[in-house]
């Protein structure tokens, strides 16, 4: 974040009508900045190395390199930049992409201006910009990877406590700091001492990845399969 | 008889993909010959909220491709025959104008065809009280 404060955003799409709504929508924020826009993959990397913005809002379907290979690029050169994508495509393939490429949430582009400014808000707090109904998709496949794969052997990661694994399970379905306190009747300063513990014990950055990461090891139940 | 100079367009946006809906809402707010009149999503009632509203121009926004998006957009031309429509497409990178012609989806490209779409006569009948389109 820049000394004053805003989110000094890139805004990649190569829809100029929808890129240049965007940027107006963001600057009428006080706590946004546009810094930069791009209409491809390339200038998107090329401008973020420049620029090295807080958030870029990344579209998927991009002339020359595509919005993928754009965010795996530029969280390798800058890790700690925050990319949140914005896509028409709600398949799963595209969301798991995404984020196995490093996108820090997955946006649709049918959600209203004020629900995609919270989201990115959160975002760039280290939360995942994730609305439910796609974060349980990424549950139903970690689930179903959780029961491919071989659990880690026991002792193998630090045992979270029962009030941890109770966070670490609001967290997974994608409550913030201030839900799991009211949830568990704590306060939020509470939460997030509880989530640097889980995430010291896990060797993780992001709390995000501590969900996805003891729902594969098996440290919290897996989420039931998603109704049809 | 076109509709007087010194009066506002007044245009209403049906969007399936709020985010362009609001960004296009948020574009034209700045032009002074330009009033928003509404911001509606997509839905089979849109055709009485145009009929309420009476606006000079309708823009259609969101992906093309969805059902809902071009039966209205075919439901709007049958009601409202002489209704200038705006068709943002959200997958191409092009506006598509009903009784008009197609210009890059660009803001300035927008408010030119605005400005150009102000001159019809078809608007005036709203005016002088009558049906309307």
């Amino acid at each position: 974040m820049s000394t004053q404060q805003t989110i000094r955003t890139l805004v990649v799409d190569d829809h100029a009508l929808f890129r240049e709504g965007l940027v107006g929508i963001l600057n009428a924020q006080p706590d946004f900045e546009v810094v930069g826009e791009a209409a491809d993959g390339t200038e998107a990397v090329v401008k973020a190395r420049e620029l090295v913005p807080d958030l870029v809002l990344m579209d998927i379907l991009l002339p020359g390199t595509n919005g993928l290979e754009a965010t795996r690029l530029i969280k390798q050169e800058l890790p700690a930049t925050c990319i949140v994508v914005l896509t028409v495509r709600d398949d799963d393939e595209a969301l798991f992409q995404a984020i196995r490429a490093g996108a820090q949430g997955y946006l649709l582009k049918t959600a209203r201006s004020q629900e995609l400014l919270e989201y990115l808000r959160g975002a760039v707090r280290g939360e995942a910009a994730i609305p439910p109904i796609l974060a349980s998709r990424i549950l139903e496949e970690f689930r179903r990877l959780s029961q491919r794969a071989p659990r880690a052997p026991e002792g193998a990661i630090l045992p979270l406590t029962h009030r941890e694994q109770e966070v670490l399970r609001l967290v997974a379905r994608g409550a913030t700091d201030k839900e799991i306190a009211n949830a568990l009747c704590v306060s939020v300063n509470t939460v997030k001492s509880h989530m640097r513990n889980i995430l010291s014990k896990l060797h993780l950055n992001r709390r995000y990845e501590a969900a996805l990461f003891a729902i594969r090891e098996g440290l919290i139940p897996p989420p039931k399969p998603r109704e049809r | 008889m076109a509709k007087g100079s010194h009066e506002k367009q007044r245009v209403l946006i049906l969007s399936n993909h709020p985010v362009l809906g609001e960004g296009i809402q948020h574009l034209l707010k700045e032009e002074p010959a330009i009033e928003v009149v509404g911001m509606e999503a997509i839905a089979p009632e849109c055709i009485d909220r145009v009929a309420f509203l009476r606006p000079d121009v309708v823009i259609l926004a969101g992906g093309v491709k969805s059902p809902q998006l071009s039966q209205l957009t075919s439901h709007l031309l049958e009601r409202f025959a002489n209704l200038p429509l705006i068709c943002v497409d959200l997958e191409r990178d092009t506006v598509q104008i009903y009784h008009s012609r197609q210009v890059p989806a660009r803001s300035r490209d927008l408010k030119e065809a605005l400005r150009d779409l102000k001159g019809l006569s078809s608007f005036t009948s709203f005016q002088s009280g009558e049906t309307g389109y």
